[in-house]
């Protein structure tokens, strides 16, 4: 299992669209995926559940990947998130 | 073709012909034939697995509708927007819809489509709750879903009034008020009506909007097409399909002068109190239907609101709202008008503003029928509701009036006195009906404060349906009789050391608002849209002649004398 606390850096936050695309991306991947913001954690694959945490620009959020292929669904997450940044 | 002159300027664009369709929901619970709702045929539940098959196939539907959307807004808008329609359908065919849904029809043995607009109006307060302003505003996409799905549910398809083009001059039978609060307003330029008169509700938001309106219009829905370029007068009170490209511009060049006109009068009526030319001041409130129009009422400078419709608080929430959200909503409107008072009124649904989950048998008469405080009187526990909450406002410390609409009798009074029991909210009555005309002394030393509701009185006084437009001539606001009855109600009212308000529709006119005046009123409440033009028709005239326009008014003996005498003070032409 792969979880890791990030910035969220794009610049709507996690908005319809966003969030609609970070969901398309978990489905991508076999690992079962959660989303932590505060002390609440959703499913990674409910857009609803992930647009109810309100989750802007600057929050920090956790995600956590959990599967074989958990690295590639991490890194695929996080591009999401962090649209720009390379690497860790 | 003619009708009636309902909501002023003129507007032309593309038809669009507005078909309400209005989904019958049920109860949480079982249905059964017995049920009240069965006379919209509400659909019956045979099984839970019935009900589940009926969402699943609702579900399909409106994917393929929001697949097509998608497409659509792709070429015609952009990506961006495209993607945002792609997360709604991501959110239709989702879990979280379908868990609720199966609950909801499992445990509560609910129908499909309350199900899901349930689940949708849930989750919409979930999302208001939120502190980021773009989330809380997800609120009404979320509704907007669940109100397509129970669409798509009941009538296996989807046609949506809200997926209006720009420009668009909406023709519909009639307009109900939560109809007209569903259009996309921004996007319409006129409005023309088959049904209604000049106070129709369709009227009255197109008013309160500066959308021109005309209504009334027989034969239109036969002659107009979708699409075709129609031209609506509302001053003239015409519609007109013979449109060319001169009359076009000389109207998009009226309608942009016109706007400017309004916005400068906006302003001077912020920054100019309401008083007559000898500086009397005059008590000018606002009439409003929620937190939104209120800030717009302080924006013109209104002196708070002498009429707060909460049934169109009502109409935004799916069921009746809890003790907890009414006591919100009026505490939002009391902010934004503070520290002026605002009366609320009690629910008056009923007759020609039907509550979409609100039970009511069919009634041959339902102006006469069961409407206003007959209504709360048959479900004490919304009316018992209403009261709290109301209370609960003016005990944080709001100056806050509660007001019964529909009084015919005393004990009307006394069942919302009972749950008051050592609160000092005023309380008061609308004047509409004959019977509280005739016996205000009887009345008055178990009220603070009365308000004329001039709609209504007008209608019952002189037997007229203000609706129907065969006989909406005869609809007349200074016919003697009620002239008559509102100076009877302002000498009973002083004379038992009561405030006298009007809150009706003939508030909103210069003219109608100088008349009122003159026969002694205390404070006019009118639709925000009206109150520059009042305030400018107030400060053109002076005390002495409105007590000359009162001797006028009460020595006339035709409505045509009473309105003549009445222009001429306002200086509005014939």
């Amino acid at each position: 299992m792969i979880e890791k606390t990030l910035e969220v850096l794009n610049e709507e936050g996690l908005h319809t669209r966003p969030a609609n695309e970070f969901v398309k991306t978990v489905k991508q991947f076999q690992a079962e995926t959660t989303l932590t913001k505060g002390d609440v954690t959703v499913p990674g694959k409910s857009l609803l559940k992930i647009m109810k945490l309100g989750i802007v620009t600057g929050d920090e959020i956790r995600i956590s990947c959990d599967g074989p292929d958990e690295e590639a669904a991490f890194a695929a997450l996080r591009a999401v998130v962090q649209p720009g940044e390379n690497g860790s | 073709m003619n009708g009636v002159a309902a909501s002023p300027g003129a507007g032309a664009g593309s038809v669009f012909i507005l078909h309400e369709r209005t989904v019958p929901l049920g109860r949480t619970g079982p249905s059964s034939p017995s049920d009240g709702d069965a006379a919209e045929r509400v659909h019956l539940r045979k099984s839970a697995e019935s009900e589940l098959e009926r969402f699943r196939r609702g579900v399909d539907v409106a994917a393929a509708y929001y697949r097509g959307l998608v497409e659509r807004v792709r070429e015609s808008v952009g990506n961006e927007e495209a993607e945002i329609f792609e997360g709604h359908l991501e959110i239709l065919g989702g879990e979280d819809v379908a868990e609720y849904v199966a609950e909801a029809v499992l445990e509560k043995e609910a129908i499909a489509e309350r199900a899901v607009v349930d689940f949708a109006e849930e989750t919409a307060k979930e999302f208001e709750a939120l502190e980021s302003e773009y989330f809380r505003q997800r609120a009404g996409d979320i509704r907007d879903i669940g109100r397509r799905l129970a669409e798509a549910i009941y009538y296996g398809s989807i046609a949506d009034p809200t997926d209006l083009p720009e420009s668009s001059v909406v023709v519909a039978e009639e307009l109900t008020p939560s109809a007209t609060a569903r259009l996309d307003t921004s996007r319409v330029v006129a409005i023309a009506t088959e049904k209604g008169g000049r106070t129709s509700h369709a009227a009255i938001l197109a008013r309160s909007l500066s959308i021109p309106c005309v209504t009334g219009v027989v034969g239109l829905l036969a002659a107009v097409r979708g699409g075709q370029t129609v031209l609506v007068d509302g001053d003239a009170g015409t519609v007109s399909t013979d449109v060319d490209t001169a009359v076009l511009e000389d109207v998009r060049v009226r309608s942009a002068r016109q706007r400017e006109e309004a916005e400068a009068q906006i302003r001077w009526s912020r920054e100019h109190p309401a008083q007559l030319r000898d500086g009397t001041p005059v008590h000018l409130a606002a009439n409003v239907s929620g937190a939104d129009e209120a800030r717009l009422a302080a924006q013109v400078g209104a002196h708070g609101s002498g009429l707060l419709r909460s049934e169109f608080i009502f109409m935004r929430y799916s069921d009746f709202p809890t003790v907890e959200q009414q006591t919100n909503e009026y505490r939002a409107v009391c902010e934004a008008l503070a520290p002026h008072p605002v009366v609320v009124r009690l629910l008056d649904c009923g007759a020609d503003k039907p509550l979409p989950y609100a039970r009511q048998a069919p009634e041959d008469n339902p102006f006469l029928g069961e409407r206003g405080i007959r209504y709360l009187r048959n479900r004490e526990v919304q009316l018992k509701a209403q009261v709290e909450a109301i209370d609960r406002v003016a005990r944080e410390g709001h100056d806050i009036r509660l007001m019964i609409p529909m009084v015919v009798s005393r004990e009307e009074i006394d069942v919302v006195r009972t749950y008051l029991d050592g609160s000092n909210l005023p309380v008061g009555i609308m004047v509409e009906t004959p019977a509280s005309v005739l016996t205000l002394k009887r009345l008055s030393d178990r009220v603070d404060f009365v308000s004329i509701g001039t709609n209504d009185l007008v209608q019952y006084t002189l037997a007229v349906d203000r609706g129907n437009a065969a006989v909406s001539d005869l609809y007349r606001e200074l016919h003697p009789a009620v002239i008559a009855a509102i100076d009877q109600v302002v000498e009973d009212a002083h004379n038992a050391g009561i405030h006298v308000g009007v809150c009706g529709d003939m508030a909103s006119h210069a003219a109608s608002a100088l008349a009122l005046l003159a026969l002694g009123v205390d404070e006019l409440s009118a639709s925000t849209s009206a109150i520059p033009d009042i305030k400018a028709a107030l400060a053109r005239v002076d005390k002495n002649a409105l007590t000359s326009l009162g001797a006028a008014l009460r020595a006339a003996a035709t409505a045509d004398e009473s309105r003549s005498a009445a222009n001429a003070l306002a200086l509005v032409k014939e």
